[in-house]
């Protein structure tokens, strides 16, 4: 047969129209790419207004083609909740998630929900020193499989990048690099250090960082010991340290840091480039590795020196921070160090003064186009199966901004108008990152654009543990101790409830609880009062409610829960969130404040305040798209013959 | 004389290094690891007295074979042990005159890999901080000339006092090999040739002592009155992906060179 001949019968064969068909998209065919964008906080409302606007016209594109659909969210809406519910496909009653916070049922003592380290299991004492004769592991508490299994069980190809509340990654056949939930060096969320000699700056009370306060003796140098991680083979744990000379030079106004044989001059107002740092536990024999960022605020007339929290190397990470274990080396190597930690924007900085508005900004800036490179690097050599992306700058910069979106906000009329743009252009640089999804597609790709919650403003602080105190739930024994310790206020033999994490109230059971006060008979009735009297509480300066629901946790999420779990879920109303006091259990005197931290937008409200969005290239098929259906809706793109079994699949055209 | 010599050492490098040109760094680096394992282990057969090695080896295993035979007899072991002990020292003696005459080439080969492989190239995005050291004091802050070409110089210029130590920043512009001019001073700056494999100054200095041939990554620069007599720059450290680590030039070369060594010792039968 002559090559023309049988090109003109295979053209019209059915074999050959269901072959050429193959490289374009049909309804129903499977796709062999899936861009998964996880933008944390985009909001359905800001979204829209700014596709109205144009300033997204990617998303635009996206819209005309499955739609702008609010997604539901989590209860609570907390991002690590939320990311739980996309990755499993269930919610907190099975994945365990219920706060950034939880507490341990026993001590009430509060840790993070997320991942806890165990140290060795046996260590050798010889004088000070304490040697391991096992290693040390860091446990994931997300529980559930998660929904790409099935699809790494099918040999399909899945990348996630800075996935949320994976750290330490799942082992697996994924490619993944940990995000949302990987700590710093020093094992907090983020904790930056600030060098100075102004006396005005050095405080105790600063947290998200320590201040450490130094001293010129005339030679024009300040010696600054930088503290690392713990060193668990000393005694007691010291910190590690590192000792960094910085010389300066008012006249230049700039300095110059001698750390560990590197020197780095920077004038005020520089950032510096990644510098990493050796922390010796064992001085030659054993040590870690971390990178920081120094910005110089100030020299003159004070020296002033932020040193960002101590991210942990992805070149040659101390912590389990991708899987395989070296694929954060080959990124690093491929394009330099990068901000590991779950949250990379320092907002404690500019929440504590450490930092300006401006200067924030500049810092946030630094962990976008971090996070562009990164996604840039993997979008080009992405060729078969699904990647996801996940972009944390929305959600932490709206947080500190949502100031200037709101008129009502107490901050903004003192804000600066420079900085009202400031969200806009974030949505307009994510719409970038759409676009660049959207240049990548070819016939057989599907891009999804998924938010885990939206936003609200944060306006008024509600102290649920003063109002608990107030209304008699809640006794407190020592009027000046109610701002201090956690709990150090509290009788507990006569205290019925308390409030821990951003969303938790817990009944202080008898029966599980030490010196717990309420038996068991009593809590499901004590838990409709509270219910009751939540939802009543009126703000006296608006007029307005304060919580729009009080959910009983066990009738929310019927069957088993963990005993970690919280007895109620605090729902509040639009501009009203849980104060900074009440996530770490203290009695402010006053039961509703005004906000007056930047940290001003918020999500940790009721689900309803607060849909996801969900833009796709595919339509939908239910009305309702919820985070727990998206597993299964992606996995359905592919040719796997077992869908994961959490949520629905709402895919029109895969949902056969 | 030291300086005709390391011209000499720095050329031969070169040109042993010339098919690795264009092939990435860790190329060269892991043939100039394998040649000196082999090379040393070659020198140590040849200066060391392989007879008496041999002779030396089989009486210690003797001894620990007496120590194992004789462990219920503390007496003996003990004899067998004081044995031992000698047997190692006069071992440690043997290879002290092949470990002398090896010592030479070894730190030759060590500085030049350091010099090659140890530290990045200038990027174009990542300025380099420049320190200068003036043995006779700064210069007033307003007159300091500092020339550059290949290079672009970005202020402030810091002045050390304490440590008559003057701080900038450089950047390297295209491919043009870069250079500054400091009070009159010619200084070569980072990489020494276009090639990979090729030298990368890290600092300068205007000595001109036996030294300098053991850091060839210290450029050579003319003495001039008020001028620097040395410096450094604050080039980052490289590392090399091997075996699914990340491991510095000496570790490389290190592990490469045993390796090279152990089977060169096994082939051409060098009793160690």
């Amino acid at each position: 047969m002559k090559r023309r001949d049988f090109l003109k019968i295979a053209a019209l064969s059915p074999a050959a129209l269901l072959a050429m068909n193959a490289g374009c998209r049909g309804t129903g065919s499977p796709a062999r790419r899936a861009i998964v964008l996880g933008i944390d906080g985009m909001d359905p409302f800001l979204l829209n207004s700014f596709i109205h606007e144009g300033v997204m016209p990617n998303a635009a594109i996206l819209m005309a083609s499955g739609g702008l659909n609010r997604l539901g969210t989590s209860n609570p809406p907390q991002s690590p909740v939320a990311w739980s519910n996309f990755i499993t496909g269930y919610g907190p009653d099975v994945h365990g998630i219920f706060d950034f916070i939880h507490r341990n049922p026993v001590t009430r003592a509060p840790y993070l929900s997320t991942s806890r380290v165990i140290g060795p299991e046996r260590i050798i004492s010889i004088s000070d020193w304490r040697l391991p004769l096992s290693g040390a592991k860091v446990e994931l508490l997300r529980k559930g499989e998660p929904f790409w299994n099935r699809l790494t069980d099918e040999g399909i190809p899945v990348t996630m990048v800075k996935l949320p509340v994976d750290f330490p990654p799942d082992k697996g056949k994924a490619k993944i690099l940990s995000g949302l939930g990987t700590p710093d060096m020093r094992g907090s969320q983020g904790s930056f250090t600030f060098f100075t000699d102004d006396a005005r700056s050095i405080t105790d009370t600063t947290s998200g960082g320590v201040v450490v306060a130094v001293r010129d003796y005339g030679d024009n140098c300040y010696v600054c010991r930088i503290n690392g991680p713990e060193n668990s083979m000393r005694a007691g744990n010291p910190a590690m340290e590192v000792e960094a000379k910085v010389w300066v030079d008012r006249d230049a106004d700039a300095l110059r840091i001698d750390i560990q044989g590197e020197s780095i001059l920077l004038a005020a107002g520089e950032w510096s480039r990644w510098v990493r740092m050796r922390f010796d536990a064992i001085p030659n024999i054993s040590s870690v590795s971390a990178i920081g960022r120094f910005f110089v605020k100030e020299i003159t007339p004070k020296l002033k020196l932020y040193l960002s929290p101590l991210n942990i190397d992805p070149l040659n990470p101390a912590l389990p921070i991708s899987e395989p274990q070296d694929y954060s080396s080959d990124l690093a190597r491929d394009l330099g160090p990068f901000y590991t930690q779950g949250f990379p924007e320092d907002t404690k900085a500019l929440s504590r003064g450490i930092l300006s508005d401006e200067e924030y900004l500049q810092q946030a800036w630094i962990v976008l186009q971090e996070r562009l490179d990164l996604f840039h690097h993997e979008l080009s050599r992405f060729s078969e199966g699904m990647l996801f992306f996940y972009f944390s700058s929305l959600d932490l910069n709206i947080h500190m901004f949502y100031r200037v979106l709101d008129p009502g906000s107490p901050l903004y009329a003192s804000t600066d108008p420079r900085f009202k743009g400031a969200v806009r252009e974030l949505y307009a640089q994510i719409d970038r990152v759409i676009g660049d999804a959207l240049s990548a597609r070819d016939g057989n790709t599907e891009i999804i654009v998924l938010s885990d919650h939206g936003f609200a403003p944060f306006n008024r602080s509600f102290n649920l543990n003063t109002w608990l105190a107030y209304e008699g739930y809640a006794n407190i024994t020592s009027s000046h101790a109610r701002n201090q310790d956690m709990f150090a206020a509290i009788d507990w033999a006569s205290t019925s409830a308390y409030g821990l994490g951003l969303n938790c109230l817990y009944i202080n059971r008898s029966d599980r609880e030490e010196n717990g006060a309420v038996p068991p008979e009593q809590v499901s009735d004590l838990l409709l009062r509270l219910k009751q009297d939540l939802e009543l509480v009126t703000d006296p300066a608006t007029g307005r409610r304060v919580i729009a629901n009080a959910y009983i946790t066990s009738d929310f999420y019927p069957g088993s829960l963990p005993s970690f779990a919280p007895d109620m879920i605090i729902g509040y109303s639009r501009g009203y969130r849980s104060s900074w006091e009440t996530t770490l259990g203290s009695y402010p005197v006053d039961v509703i404040t005004d906000n007056l931290d930047p940290w001003s937008g918020t999500h940790c409200v009721d689900p309803g305040v607060v849909p996801g969005v969900l833009l796709s290239t595919v339509p939908l098929s239910l009305p309702d798209p919820n985070l727990m259906d998206m597993g299964k809706s992606i996995s359905s793109l592919f040719d796997v013959p077992v869908l994961p079994p959490g949520g629905r699949n709402i895919f029109r055209g895969y949902d056969s | 004389m030291t300086n005709a010599a390391g011209i000499l050492i720095n050329g031969f490098f070169d040109i042993l290094l010339i098919p690795f040109r264009t092939l990435p760094h860790f190329w060269g680096l892991l043939f100039i690891s394998l040649l000196s394992g082999l090379g040393m282990i070659m020198v140590f057969k040849f200066v060391s007295n392989q007879d008496k090695i041999l002779r030396l080896r089989r009486r210690m295993g003797g001894e620990i074979l007496g120590i194992l035979l004789h462990l219920s007899s503390p007496g003996t072991v003990m004899n067998f042990a004081g044995k031992l002990i000698w047997s190692n020292t006069l071992y440690l003696g043997y290879l002290l005159k092949p470990l002398l005459v090896i010592a030479i080439p070894f730190m030759l080969v060590w500085g030049q890999l350091d010099a090659r492989y140890g530290s990045a190239v200038m990027d174009e995005s990542d300025p380099v901080t420049v320190t200068v050291f003036f043995e006779n004091g700064l210069p007033l802050k307003d007159s300091l000339q500092i020339g550059v070409s290949g290079l672009e110089l970005i202020p402030p210029v810091l002045f050390i006092d304490t440590l008559d130590e003057a701080s900038f920043r450089i950047l390297p512009l295209g491919d043009s090999l870069p250079n500054l001019k400091i009070e009159g001073v010619s200084i070569q700056v980072g990489r020494t040739g276009s090639w990979n494999g090729c030298r990368i100054h890290r600092g300068f200095d205007s000595g001109n002592s036996l030294k300098r041939l053991l850091t060839p990554w210290i450029a050579r620069v003319d003495r001039m009155p008020e001028g620097p007599g040395s410096g450094y720059y604050s080039l980052p450290d490289v590392r090399y992906g091997v075996l699914g680590g990340y491991w510095s030039w000496i570790a490389v070369f290190l592990l490469f060179s045993s390796l090279s060594a152990i089977a060169g010792a096994k082939f051409f039968k060098v009793k160690i």
